[in-house]
């Protein structure tokens, strides 16, 4: 009688075991992310007619049920209201997007915060597009603030499958054309001296200013031997003037006495055309 | 070996109870509480309040003024947080969600307790403009259509159309003459 206890017993912890394993297994399976890694991103589109789109997509995301994401949008770029006057641009076409079930777009900015939420339990399956908007360039578009940046909600923004981790990826439009280059070096010779502010003091006389994005393709006019339009930008904020000969004076007197300078001059840097 | 047979169903039984979930997530929730997540102090509990919810989540993340009201806004921040987790976002409106539909009868999208005409004309209303091509985009969520995608599925075949307005409207017309 003994005996057949211990049995018994025995048999019970090593079903419960088994039945334990069974079911982290399943718990595993559930939530694994199948594929490469998800993600959320902007994906711009030039439509015909020349509007800029940018759709915000979800990859090899698990069925979710409720998350938000941000849409950064950076100084060069504005978001277009919609067909329907709507300010926040929301834009879904009901063919070929994801259903994102109950959700609401707040403005932040220039940015927009958008939650969902769907009431079925099991969540569906974000693979696609969410949404898109239209946006168009402002005055000030250059290639270092026509950035749109998309990243999931805050800590608690996917509903059981929190430890997934969404990749930010910033994405620019259709580049056609880079350039690498010395941030200051204006006369192109690959040496920051007094020499470049001398050009930039020059160029801008009268207190001329130029948009590096406005002259991307006549620069050589202005800046014969320059690398590129943003390689006399010392101070890069997007225009050159003659704050960019004193960043470019502070930095050679910096470098000349074994100092780093405080700015960005004489760095490398890439410039890109966009189309 | 009727023993071992014996033993082995025994042990499966013995193992799987213990495996079962014994309460459900409303059940932990006592009505003291669950009367807590009347953030508008309309004395329902519905889809008013997820989507308040949503809207506290969205002036967290952006700073910005949506909700009019400061009781409501203190009432939310004080009574929220309904995973316990610290942080009030989508997943406290999931949950609240989830409490409705279990408090709830299926049709009951307004949560009054009755299901009746307006229930009916709620989910026809979200029928209709879910069908419009555009209609997302025009303006964003209401407090009902989450009381309406949580509840309005009364044929539960898993999709809200006008079937489910027609049968709720067939519901309330029998309860009334009977």
């Amino acid at each position: 009688m003994k005996k057949t206890c211990k049995k018994i017993i025995s048999m019970i912890v090593s079903v419960y075991i088994v039945l334990m394993l069974f079911v982290t297994c399943s718990f595993y399976r559930a939530y694994a992310i199948p594929g490469s890694d998800p993600r959320i991103y902007v994906d711009i589109v030039y439509e015909n007619g020349g509007t800029i789109r940018a759709d915000v997509i979800v990859e090899n995301m698990p069925n979710i049920r409720t998350g938000a994401f941000y849409l950064n949008v950076g100084a060069g770029w504005t978001i277009l209201p919609n067909n329907h006057g709507n300010t926040k641009g929301l834009r879904i076409d009901s063919d070929d997007t994801i259903n994102l079930g109950q959700y609401s777009i707040a403005e932040n900015g220039t940015g927009r915060f958008l939650v969902f939420l769907n009431t079925d339990d099991n969540g569906y399956d974000y693979n696609g597009r969410l949404c898109y908007f239209h946006i168009e360039r402002t005055s000030i578009n250059n290639p270092m603030n026509s950035t749109l940046n998309c990243t999931f909600g805050d800590s608690g923004g996917l509903y059981g499958v929190n430890f997934v981790d969404i990749t930010n990826q910033a994405v620019n439009p259709v580049m056609l054309s880079s350039y690498e280059y010395l941030i200051g070096d204006a006369d192109g010779n690959g040496i920051i001296d007094a020499r470049d502010a001398t050009k930039i003091l020059t160029a801008t006389t009268n207190l001329t200013i130029y948009n590096v994005y406005s002259i991307r393709n006549s620069y050589t006019s202005i800046f014969p031997d320059a690398a590129c339009a943003a390689a006399p930008d010392g101070n890069e904020d997007g225009v050159i003037d003659s704050s960019d000969a004193t960043v470019v004076m502070q930095a050679y007197m910096a470098m000349s006495v074994g100092n780093t300078p405080s700015s960005k001059v004489g760095q490398i840097a890439i410039y890109e055309v966009f189309q | 070996m009727k023993i071992k047979k014996f033993s082995i169903i025994l042990a499966a039984i013995i193992s799987l109870a213990t495996l079962m979930p014994t309460n459900s997530f409303a059940a932990e929730i006592s009505d003291e509480l669950y009367q807590k997540y009347d953030f508008n102090s309309d004395g329902l509990i519905n889809g008013d309040d997820i989507f308040l919810i949503i809207q506290r989540y969205s002036e967290i993340a952006t700073g910005n003024t949506i909700i009019s009201e400061q009781s409501i806004r203190e009432n939310i921040d004080k009574n929220a947080d309904i995973d316990s987790d610290n942080v009030i976002n989508a997943n406290d409106a999931a949950k609240l969600s989830d409490l409705i539909k279990e408090k709830n009868s299926m049709g009951d999208v307004n949560c009054d307790k009755i299901i009746d005409t307006r229930d009916a004309s709620s989910v026809l209303t979200y029928y209709t403009r879910l069908s419009t091509e555009d209609y997302k985009e025009k303006e964003l969520s209401i407090g009902i259509d989450y009381g309406v995608a949580a509840l309005g599925d009364y044929d539960k075949n898993g999709i809200i159309d006008a079937r489910d307005a027609s049968a709720i409207l067939v519901n309330y017309a029998s309860n009334s003459v009977s």
